[in-house]
């Protein structure tokens, strides 16, 4: 979008009258959308038609062609020497302090050290992640939108929010052993917490800042940054003695996964159950011949557990089924169970299995083996559930099967202090022009976008 | 590149998409045989070992007919027309459409053979 109205721009350039508050319109116009925006389609279809009916418009349309090609190509460069340009100013502003200014002269960033030490003081600002820190705490990936953000913004910060400060408040109270001292109630505690809300209001993101919230604690956390591989991709063999559907290839990403950053952690744990595991049929290798399960040696641990099941593709599906009853029984530290795209769980998978020669039936993500494990909440473990719109799920029923009726956590979108802080993070990070920017046209972005991040950061570049 | 039945399929295909180059195999008898392999949507030939490739092969060869055996089956069957003496097994032997299509003008594509 942005680069059809610099292509436009460049073209002709249009003087637009700035806006007038007593006038009648109730939408502030946003100048960069012109005429040709809204026939954006309209003209690419009539264009397309003119090409197939006139065999003269053929050497005007190839001059439109080239035309258009070398304003793509000027768009283009524009965007490179633009990029190039802004990493430069960025980096000079780096030395400017004054410039980290948010609403109000608050200062934009905050100077906690670490997401354990944030208060109620620390909302509307900035927390930064150093590279290092964030891929350490989160080798298994950032969420998309996590990763859009800190692509936009060119720097890696997010908005501390109250939601987030709850939430991780929540499970420190489950885990700390002291009583509150404000002297009143304590707040209900919930060990099982789903979040959901709008689009684009923040769901994943907080999943990971509690993830990593959670590791700097030396929590082991079970983080699943995208649900929806665990119902699609790789294999699937029905087990003829549990009924469920194996997926030996999400398996052995799932323990690898696990693996990445709890690797010295697992090595210290011991395994509770010794009872062997039972082994299933191999991505692409058939069934093992005479052999239907695998012992687990006495004295193992749960890195032993789950080397297993990453060396033997049989033995995958059994040891990420038997590390989610393991989980249950780790004593020493406390243990989090963090899954995103957590809605994709409760929908069909890709799978289907075939019924008559010429039909087929699709599978429920409850029918695959993995999901079965890690789906319920009912059980007394943390673990949070986070609902993405990204999806394409559709809409869930309120009551979902086995997760507590309570569980159901709706997180807001930005409210106005939030937007905010946003806007003049924005403006930092020379998404904004410093001209354009007043109160009156981050409002207006604010309401034009109801609160919804993705938008505000889509919005805010064209703002005159 | 690998060789099922005939038919060359493209590594980077996916299989749904690859399955169908066999004779005999459209989309809807590619995803059966997917399915009822266990392989999802999303895999590519070159993601499949010796192994699962035989598995496919075999499962075309034992529920399906394809390749010279289909072609086998239709010139048999044209044969059998022809040998009958029947309408149809005259018109196969000329050259000429045989199901009721007009030969005073177009019927190009059946004269095809005539005018070879």
């Amino acid at each position: 979008m942005l680069r059809h109205i610099l292509r436009a721009a460049l073209r002709k350039p249009q003087i637009h009258p700035p806006w007038n508050p007593k006038s009648n319109s109730t939408v502030p116009s946003i100048s960069a959308f012109d005429h040709n925006h809204f026939c954006y389609f309209s003209s690419k279809s009539n264009l397309a038609k003119a090409k197939k009916t006139d065999p003269k418009s053929k050497k005007k349309s190839t001059n439109e062609a080239t035309a258009d090609s070398s304003a793509t190509d000027v768009v283009d460069a524009a965007f490179f020497d633009d990029g190039a340009k802004r990493v430069r100013h960025l980096m000079e502003d780096e030395k400017d302090p004054s410039l980290d200014v948010g609403p109000n002269g608050r200062p934009l960033f905050t100077s906690t050290p670490s997401l354990s030490q944030l208060t109620r003081k620390d909302t509307c600002t900035y927390f930064k992640f150093s590279e290092e820190g964030l891929n350490g705490a989160l080798p298994e990936g950032l969420p998309k939108g996590m990763a859009k953000e800190f692509e936009d913004s060119m720097r890696r910060a997010v908005l501390v929010r109250q939601s987030f400060l709850d939430l991780r408040d929540n499970f420190r109270r489950i885990v700390d052993t002291h009583p509150l001292s404000s002297g009143g109630k304590d707040p209900k505690v919930r060990k099982q917490i789903v979040l959901d809300g709008p689009v684009s209001c923040g769901k994943s993101i907080t999943l990971a800042m509690l993830v990593h919230w959670a590791r700097d604690e030396g929590w082991l956390v079970f983080y699943v940054p995208r649900g929806r591989e665990w119902t699609h991709g790789g294999f699937f063999y029905k087990h003829p003695e549990t009924g469920l559907w194996d997926t030996p290839v999400q398996a052995e990403n799932i323990l690898k996964d696990f693996l990445k950053y709890n690797d010295p952690i697992l090595k210290k744990l011991p395994c509770h159950i010794f009872d062997p595991v039972p082994l299933g049929e191999g991505a692409g290798v058939g069934w093992m011949k005479g052999v239907d399960s695998m012992a687990v040696p006495e004295g193992s641990t749960l890195y032993d557990l789950i080397q297993i099941g990453i060396k033997l593709t049989h033995a995958a599906v059994g040891v990420v089924v038997r590390l989610r009853k393991e989980l249950s029984l780790v004593k020493d530290i406390p243990v989090l169970i963090a899954i995103d795209q957590y809605n994709n769980w409760f929908t069909f998978s890709e799978y289907e299995e075939p019924v008559t020669i010429r039909s087929c039936r699709p599978i429920h993500a409850r029918e695959l083996a993995t999901v079965n494990a890690f789906r319920s909440m009912m059980h007394n473990d943390m673990m949070v559930g986070a609902f993405s719109h990204s999806t394409a799920v559709g809409k869930l029923r309120k009551d979902l099967p086995d997760v507590p009726v309570d569980a159901r956590v709706n997180l807001a979108r930005y409210d106005l202090n939030e937007a905010a802080a946003v806007c003049h993070y924005y403006l930092r990070q020379r998404l904004i022009r410093r001209e354009a920017f007043s109160e009156e046209n981050w409002k207006k972005v604010y309401y034009l976008s109801n609160g919804n991040g993705a938008e505000i950061r889509s919005l805010v570049s064209l703002m005159q | 590149m690998s060789y099922i039945s005939g038919a060359r399929l493209v590594a980077d295909e996916q299989v749904r998409i690859a399955s169908t180059k066999m004779d005999g195999i459209g989309p809807k008898k590619a995803i059966q045989v997917r399915y009822r392999l266990g392989i999802s949507g999303n895999i590519k030939i070159k993601e499949l070992n010796k192994y699962q490739i035989d598995q496919i092969e075999q499962m075309i060869g034992q529920d399906h007919v394809v390749h010279w055996e289909l072609k086998r089956g239709e010139r048999a069957d044209i044969e059998r027309l022809i040998s009958i003496s029947c309408y149809r097994g005259i018109r196969h032997q000329d050259g000429l459409p045989l199901r009721g299509q007009r030969t005073h003008t177009n019927a190009r594509t059946c004269r095809k053979l005539i005018r070879k």
